[in-house]
């Protein structure tokens, strides 16, 4: 399940950047990335088969919402859609950019006033599961990762271009040695003192920011450690058996509220946007950063003067973390989209022609059986994914959108003043009185 | 008066400032590199001026400025032409009314001042649906009409009622309908409180925002000024070369136009104030 | 009226002809009903056009408001039936209750400052002078350009890397956390909203201060009275419908605003600057809770309507008072 926002609706100024094919930074090494054994595991095991399109039968023109983030920009989408674009004359693909809602508000807004679009490119909160197109079960879906995560009550709502993981931290080696930390932390406590030596050298230990990243950065943090723990949770919280106070959450908002204390992060951060905190980190002045994979192209963009490294979030015992991940690039057609025999053909090429995914892929995401042309910084990436011990999800049911609404909301109400435990009693009440499976 | 002159002196330069600074940034601004605007924002550019922030913003295929505004003009125009049309008679009748229902025809009729329609866009969407109208230009512009309403009855009723009463009585004995005596007696007085109707209305219409975005949403690919220049800066905001351009030019037609008008809007809402 | 008056005739012809003139009275009081119900169809008509446009958007959706409140509704599926539910939570619901304090505290502090300098700033630029008109310009021209404008235009000042921050860096200081503190940021939220607003006042008191007869003012003067108890026992009294004017309005607009919000902080940080109406829009379309959008719908209509009541039966009684 895609955090909401997690691209966030900003794109980079500086057009330049368009980023079709990445092409190189000093930081690029011409290696191959081969996909880890645990990836294969968990993901499906087949290599994605690209069938040629067809020719000529299906015209018309196709209105696509999608995610603008500094790294998938319009031109991006462009770029992506261009091959079957030219080899189906009478096929038109308009792209639409979301309001500050993102994609999600904006698909409800827009059905709402009945004007929807014909795909979507966004991780949606199944809430609107009931008016999108069930996925039929044939095997250029079934070769996508996450099948069953995208599927509700029998449903494949949305389908995968890829996977990407979000429990990680990218760190500035050189703000590392200065600081004298030798071992990359693993757990809670590890991490908070190797932020304090982090401050003491002058650095701005962890990277946050306003928006939507100070819960999803908590989220990032704190999922592996919920399900792994508790693989039902969201289910028992609804019960009423388990609570978010009782919780991984709790503990990892507990030290949250540490950091702020201590001054480990900036206490001006919620004014900051997603690209500021982007800058922050890539120009020296953060030492650390919490963001998903999708974070290495904007970081092998800027190209920082100091080597970036990355380590998976810590835990709260200091083992190795499972990473939060999810269905990279996913599209989901609309039922009452005028055009749903072509939507689908699109659809078909954009997450299993080779071709395409190989231009998603150059966004840093992971898929099985595909090799790709990557910078260092995404094969570190690669190598976290493989010493991890597994995959999990978020919530996966409705309104899942506003939960990690509420979650944003309580984290950020540490900056201001609010206790953790009363932060975290906020989501409790939130669950019981919104929380509708 | 009051205030000795070097304090009121003080005071009106104090306020001229405070007004005047952000204009002088939206113009100077977007006229400058990110860099100029980040190390000097207040200043002049270290390169120079340079009007290539200015093209940008005016050939974005996101922000159409040309499109936005000419459809907002239209809609400008289509609604007041609309809310004459349907306003100005029946000011006429309640203006020259004298029985008690036109007093509660009246008082509907300004209800709408006291509903913000922020409230009522909710279950408005829920009407328009049902009629069809959802998502049209044409659902949209009755909504932003009836909006007007109150003001337009207000003007127009204070307005008619110092019009002489023989002049349309002549026409009523000679036998005109009503509607023949409004517009060809009444109407061609009214200029100058329609006049000021236009541009009060004008306004309202010009600016507002969460009605097109609502009713027109994203999806209709039609964008006003201000539902364009959202959608242009909003997810851009920290790209200043692309914010201070875009407001520029959602900005500065209008100030224009108000500068060269400014008597004349200012003077109809001191007289229409008057006549409240 | 025409009543009387037909039935006067009626009694004066009556002594005559008895017969012809009682079926002449008849027969014209029947023309006259006629007249009058063709007079009436005729004025319907005409106010047809309004009412309909009125009573489609206007009081329908009132009730829709009010029935879409006891339901839960998602915008996209049809209404299903929740009851009081919606109430009792808004009753509980925190957010609302901030966000409902913050927009008292906007509408009441806002109204306070913008008609003390809509009045000062009246009465400094009152001449015909070219200054004074350029300052008439300068200070309505926030109303003009609209408040997605403005709002982005001062979060490019007052934001973390805007214009103001931006100069402070560049000296070497640290910034001032206009958005990232939520006190600076209701503060700030309450100064730009002010300071876009006031320009009405201006032209309202400005409008109100031409109302005031010069004899009076002379006649003061040549009592002997200075300047300041001119305004206070002879100007302002005279005002006092303006007065009304510039509390009911303000308020009413001050209730209302969103824009502004909208473009400035997005309701943040952590939410603190989450006015009423941000609230209804904000809920409805982005948690799809369009039920309980509604039911704050009702209660913000509620409380407008009471305000505005309030105010005019309020001022209504100074204003007698006033003109006694």
């Amino acid at each position: 399940m895609k955090l909401k926002n997690m691209f966030g609706t900003r794109s980079r100024g500086t057009a330049a950047a368009s980023v079709l094919v990445r092409t190189h930074s000093t930081h690029t090494a011409k290696a191959v990335v081969a996909m880890g054994v645990v990836a294969v595991a968990l993901l499906s095991g087949c290599t994605a088969g690209g069938d040629s399109p067809s020719e000529g039968e299906l015209t018309g023109t196709i209105r696509m919402l999608v995610e603008i983030t500094p790294a998938k920009t319009l031109s991006y989408y462009e770029g992506l859609v261009a091959p079957y674009v030219e080899s189906h004359p009478g096929v038109k693909v308009v792209f639409e950019t979301p309001s500050t809602d993102g994609p999600q508000g904006t698909l409800q807004q827009g059905l709402a006033s009945g004007d929807i679009p014909d795909i979507v490119q966004s991780n949606l909160d199944p809430v609107v599961a009931p008016q999108l197109l069930g996925f039929p079960d044939e095997a250029w879906v079934m070769d996508t990762p996450f099948v069953s995560a995208n599927t509700l009550d029998g449903q494949i709502y949305k389908v995968a271009t890829a996977a990407q993981i979000q429990s990680l931290v990218f760190y500035n080696k050189d703000a590392f040695d200065e600081a004298g930390i030798t071992t990359l932390p693993k757990s809670i406590d590890e991490f908070t003192a190797a932020l304090k030596k982090l401050k003491a050298a002058g650095y701005l230990p962890l990277q946050t920011a306003g928006e939507w990243v100070t819960g999803s950065q908590l989220i990032m943090m704190a999922q592996p450690d919920l399900m792994t723990t508790n693989p039902d949770f969201f289910a028992q919280a609804t019960s009423g058996e388990a609570t978010f106070a009782d919780s991984a959450y709790a503990t990892y908002m507990e030290a949250y509220e540490g950091w702020v204390k201590d001054g480990l992060v900036s206490d001006q951060a919620l004014g900051l946007k997603y690209e500021d905190a982007i800058a922050g980190f890539t120009s020296g002045k953060a030492a650390t950063i919490v963001m998903g994979n999708w974070l290495v192209n904007s970081i092998d963009e800027a190209n920082p003067t100091f080597p970036v490294g990355v380590f998976p979030t810590p835990t709260i015992d200091g083992s190795t973390p499972r990473q939060y991940g999810n269905a990279a690039q996913p599209y989901s057609i609309l039922k009452d989209s005028k055009n749903v025999a072509l939507a689908l053909d699109l659809v078909k090429y954009l997450v299993s022609d080779k071709t395409a995914v190989e231009t998603a892929l150059t966004q840093g995401d992971f898929r099985a059986g595909y090799s790709v042309t990557a910078s260092e910084l995404t094969m570190a990436v690669a190598q976290v994914l493989d010493d991890s011990p597994g995959l999990v999800s978020f919530y996966l049911g409705s309104g899942s959108s506003a939960f990690q609404d509420q979650v944003n909301l309580s984290v950020q109400s540490l900056y201001t003043g609010n206790s953790s435990s009363v932060a975290v009693a906020d989501i409790d009440t939130w669950w019981k009185t919104n929380a509708t499976n | 008066m009051m205030l000795s002159r070097t304090a009121r002196v003080f005071a009106l330069l104090l306020l001229g400032l405070v007004m005047a600074v952000p204009i002088y940034l939206l113009l100077s601004n977007a006229f400058k590199s990110q860099q100029d605007i980040v190390a000097s924002p207040f200043g002049f550019p270290a390169q120079g001026f340079s009007l290539e922030y200015l093209v940008r913003a005016l050939n974005s295929q996101e922000f159409n400025v040309v499109g936005a505004y000419a459809i907002t003009v239209f809609f400008v125009l289509a609604v007041n032409a609309l809310a004459l049309l349907v306003t100005g008679p029946a000011a006429y009748v309640i203006a020259r009314g004298t029985r008690r229902y036109h007093r509660v025809v009246m008082l509907v009729l300004l209800m709408g001042l006291f509903i913000p329609s922020q409230a009522l866009i909710i279950p408005v969407i829920y009407v328009l649906k049902t009629l069809g109208l959802m998502g049209t230009i044409p659902g949209f512009l009755l909504f932003e009409t009836t909006l007007i309403i109150p003001l337009s009855i207000f003007l127009y009723v204070a307005f008619i009622q110092s019009i002489p009463r023989e002049l349309d009585e002549a026409a009523r004995i000679d036998g005109a309908t009503r509607l023949a005596t409004f517009w060809l007696i009444i109407f061609p007085l009214m200029r100058p409180v329609v006049a000021t109707a236009i541009i009060l209305n004008g306004i309202a219409v010009w600016s507002d925002f969460v009605n097109p975005q609502i009713i027109l949403g994203p999806g209709s690919g039609i964008y006003t000024v201000t539902t364009g220049v959202y959608a242009a800066i909003s997810k851009y905001s920290t790209d200043f070369t692309l914010v201070y351009p875009n407001m520029l030019l959602a900005a500065a037609p209008v100030m224009v136009f108000y500068i060269l008008m400014q008597r004349r809007i200012v003077g109809g809402l001191i007289s229409g104030a008057t006549k409240g | 009226m025409q009543q009387t008056s037909s039935n006067a005739r009626g009694a004066a012809t009556a002594g005559r002809t008895p017969g012809a003139d009682s079926q002449r009275v008849i027969f014209s009081k029947a023309l006259r009903q006629r007249a009058r119900l063709r007079a009436v169809v005729n004025d319907s008509s005409l106010l047809a056009p309004p009412l309909v446009l009125v009573g489609l958007f206007v009081i329908v959706p009132i009730f829709v408001a009010l029935y879409l409140s006891f339901t839960n509704w998602t915008g996209f599926t049809p209404p299903t039936p929740a009851g009081l539910s919606n109430y009792v939570r808004l009753s509980q619901d925190r957010d609302v209750q901030y966000s409902l304090q913050l927009t008292a505290i906007i509408a009441v502090v806002g109204t306070i400052v913008c008609n003390v300098l809509g009045l000062g700033v009246a009465l400094l630029v009152n001449g015909n002078s070219k200054f004074n008109s350029l300052m008439r310009v300068l200070v309505f021209y926030p109303y003009v350009i609209g408040p997605i404008i403005i709002g982005f235009l001062w979060s490019s000042i007052l934001g973390s890397n805007g214009a103001i921050n931006a100069l402070l860096h560049s000296w070497g200081g640290e910034g001032f956390p206009f958005f990232a503190d939520p006190t600076w940021a209701a503060v700030s939220v309450i100064a730009v909203i002010i300071w876009s607003s006031f320009g009405v006042n201006v032209i309202l008191y400005l409008a109100g201060l031409q109302t005031i007869p010069e004899s009076l003012v002379e006649a003061a003067l040549i009592d002997g009275a200075s300047a300041w108890q001119t305004f206070w026992r002879v100007k302002l009294p005279v005002l006092a419908p303006t007065v009304t004017l510039n509390i009911v309005l303000p308020v009413i607009g001050l209730l209302r605003v969103y824009e502004l919000i909208l473009a400035l902080t997005e309701g943040g940080p952590a939410g603190t600057t989450r006015t009423l109406v941000y609230n209804i829009l904000n809920i409805s379309f982005r948690n799809t809770q369009f039920g309980y959008g509604a039911a704050q719908s009702v209660v913000l209509m509620i409380v407008i309507i009471i305000i505005t009541l309030l105010i005019i039966r309020l001022r209504r009684r100074s204003e007698e008072a006033v003109a006694a």
